[in-house]
């Protein structure tokens, strides 16, 4: 055989070698990611309930109110400590029934000035409209990182030569988790 | 909360994404973060603040169109990756980071908790088609993305895909409120402001100058002040000789007498025909109590709120300029309740706001207390080109 082409197929083993060594560690990054994009998801949406069953017991809303919250956010940090694992159906349901309540309760703009009119209330209204965006961002983040993941998991070669290893395909967590009208910056 | 934040584009001209970059910094240092911004610098000169860090002198190079100053290149990767180490950072934050510049450098060098935000709205480029795998493998490291507008958001997502945040520019609105106005002004007579470089038709002075026949006879003492750089006498050769002493130019103006020039104007006309992502000059105008005249480009009409805290008028059209313009100077009443209105929008969009928000966005991305740090693994390609790894 000619020496060239001896070259030839080194090189392209050595170059085929190096992508697949590359993919490996892209993968390996990105299942990185998720994994710290959940934690911190889980993380944030125990605080929005936490937050908000803090204020319906706070005497600070009209006792319909907050009732309606304290039951909502109930439920989700009961869904939350059933499903430790991820989110499952019933949590995501929990959780949209809490952005519903929420919704619910913060659509009359009169409901906040109020609040913030009560000593303290500015920081409570500021907190609560924060806890709720960074739950809703959280969620954001980890479907971008689901997206990316599951991208490259598709590619034939991925599949075919078994990149990624024995981890779980992640999923897109998909809820209703809209800042309530009331509260929006701008 | 330790934040490192890369500024893609030269530290010292000015510039939207540096004042950005600029007015986060103070801000975040005034919440009590420790912030370090790494930037190229092209003069040498120039007196850098003390959390700037000198990401070495950017290069000309032809890109995307038209000659675009960045840094590349073995000797700005190693200055990246040293910052990297050096700087112990909570959260990396890059700007504009897909063009090749110190953000993509550190998108390439970094791992842990990594912020992006799109500033542009642009056309897909043909190098970032090219680069796409390599840009795609920078890209995903990113943990959070935030876009400056809709457009900016749009441009990500046919790029890249995915999806990002939206968090606006900011305004500091303390330097707007009660500014002095220009000597000789307030006029009697009406005046309007411009700002732009005059020679750039997509800033559109021309439109203004088009309308100006018919708004100068309806109040016949109106001024056009003009503030920006650009050919002054090719700018007013299509109007009439008795028009051209309606428009005065202010040239080249520091950050003060653009300041002193918003409150010196009864009116801001912003008669701009496209390439605005966001329109921050808007919100400068509102905070120093100038009532504002828009075109109905997307991005205007989404920070004037639809026509709720300003006026707008269909792009490009002389005619619906002029009217809107005669109709605002005739109405006081309407200038006098579009001031209050116009200040509490900006307030919106102050600094103090934005970058709370953005605060909340690191703070989504650092929960799990890691640390920013180079990453070493699948860098083959990199390390390759990069022959003394002082640095490492």
């Amino acid at each position: 055989m000619d020496a060239w082409v001896v070259v030839l197929i080194v090189v392209v083993v050595v170059l085929f070698v190096l992508y697949l060594s590359q993919t490996a560690a892209r993968l390996d990054r990105l299942h990185h990611r998720v994994d710290t994009s959940l934690a911190t998801l889980q993380a944030q949406f125990m605080d929005r309930a936490n937050e908000v069953l803090s204020l319906a017991s706070s005497g600070r809303l009209d006792p319909s109110t907050s009732v309606l919250l304290a039951d909502a956010a109930d439920n989700a940090l009961a869904q939350a400590r059933a499903s430790e694992a991820g989110f499952t159906l019933a949590r995501c349901s929990a959780e949209s029934a809490l952005t519903s309540a929420l919704e619910a309760t913060f659509t009359d703009p009169q409901v906040v000035d109020e609040l913030m009119e009560q000593p303290d209330g500015q920081r409570i209204v500021n907190d609560l409209t924060a806890t709720i965006q960074k739950a809703a961002w959280s969620r954001r983040f980890h479907n971008d990182a689901v997206r990316a993941t599951v991208a490259v998991r598709q590619q034939r070669l991925v599949r075919l030569l078994r990149l990624a290893g024995s981890a779980t395909l992640p999923h897109t967590v998909e809820l209703d988790d809209e800042v309530p009208p009331a509260l929006r910056t701008r | 909360m330790k934040v490192g934040i890369v500024c893609p584009y030269d530290w010292t001209s000015p510039g939207g994404v540096k004042a950005h970059v600029h007015d986060l910094a103070v801000t975040l240092r005034r919440f009590g973060h420790d912030v370090s911004v790494l930037a190229p610098v092209d003069d040498p000169e120039y007196p850098l603040e003390p959390f700037v860090v000198d990401g070495g002198k950017p290069v000309s190079v032809p890109y995307n169109g038209s000659v675009a100053k960045v840094n590349f290149g073995p000797v700005s990767a190693a200055r990246v990756r040293r910052w990297i180490k050096e700087g112990d950072f909570d959260v990396l934050h890059v700007h504009e980071p897909a063009s090749p510049t110190l953000s993509v450098l550190a998108c390439w060098a970094a791992r842990g908790p990594m912020v992006a935000t799109w500033h542009s709205s642009q056309q897909r480029s043909r190098a970032l088609s090219a680069a796409y795998y390599l840009m795609q493998t920078a890209m995903e490291k990113i943990s959070a993305r935030i876009a400056v507008s809709e457009a900016a958001r749009q441009t990500l997502v046919k790029h890249l895909g995915g999806d990002a945040v939206l968090v606006p520019n900011g305004v500091v609105c303390s330097d707007y409120e009660g500014a002095t106005p220009l000597p000789g002004y307030p006029r009697q007579d009406p005046t309007l402001f411009f700002i732009g470089r005059i020679d750039e038709p997509r800033k559109g002075l021309h439109v203004l100058l088009a309308a100006l026949p018919r708004i100068a006879a309806a109040h016949p003492g109106v001024e056009v002040l003009v503030a920006g750089p650009g050919d002054q006498e090719q700018a007013t050769e299509d109007l009439a000789p008795d028009l051209r002493d309606r428009v005065r130019f202010l040239g080249l103006v520091t950050d003060a007498d653009k300041i002193s020039a918003f409150a010196s104007a009864d009116v801001y006309v912003a008669p701009n025909t496209g390439g605005e992502s966001f329109g921050i000059v808007l919100l400068e105008s509102m905070a120093a109590g100038t009532p504002v005249v828009a075109s109905n480009l997307e991005a205007f009409a989404s920070v004037l709120d639809g026509g709720r805290t300003g006026e707008l008028f269909v792009s490009e059209d002389p005619d619906s300029l002029a009217d809107t313009v005669i109709d605002l100077l005739a109405d006081s009443q309407r200038r006098e309740t579009l001031v209050p209105i116009g200040h509490e929008r900006a307030r919106q969009f102050d600094w103090e706001v934005v970058a709370g928000e953005i605060e909340q966005v690191y703070e989504s991305v650092t929960a799990t207390g890691e640390k920013v740090e180079n990453d070493m693994r699948g860098q083959f390609v990199g390390r390759l080109a990069r022959p003394n790894r002082e640095d490492v």
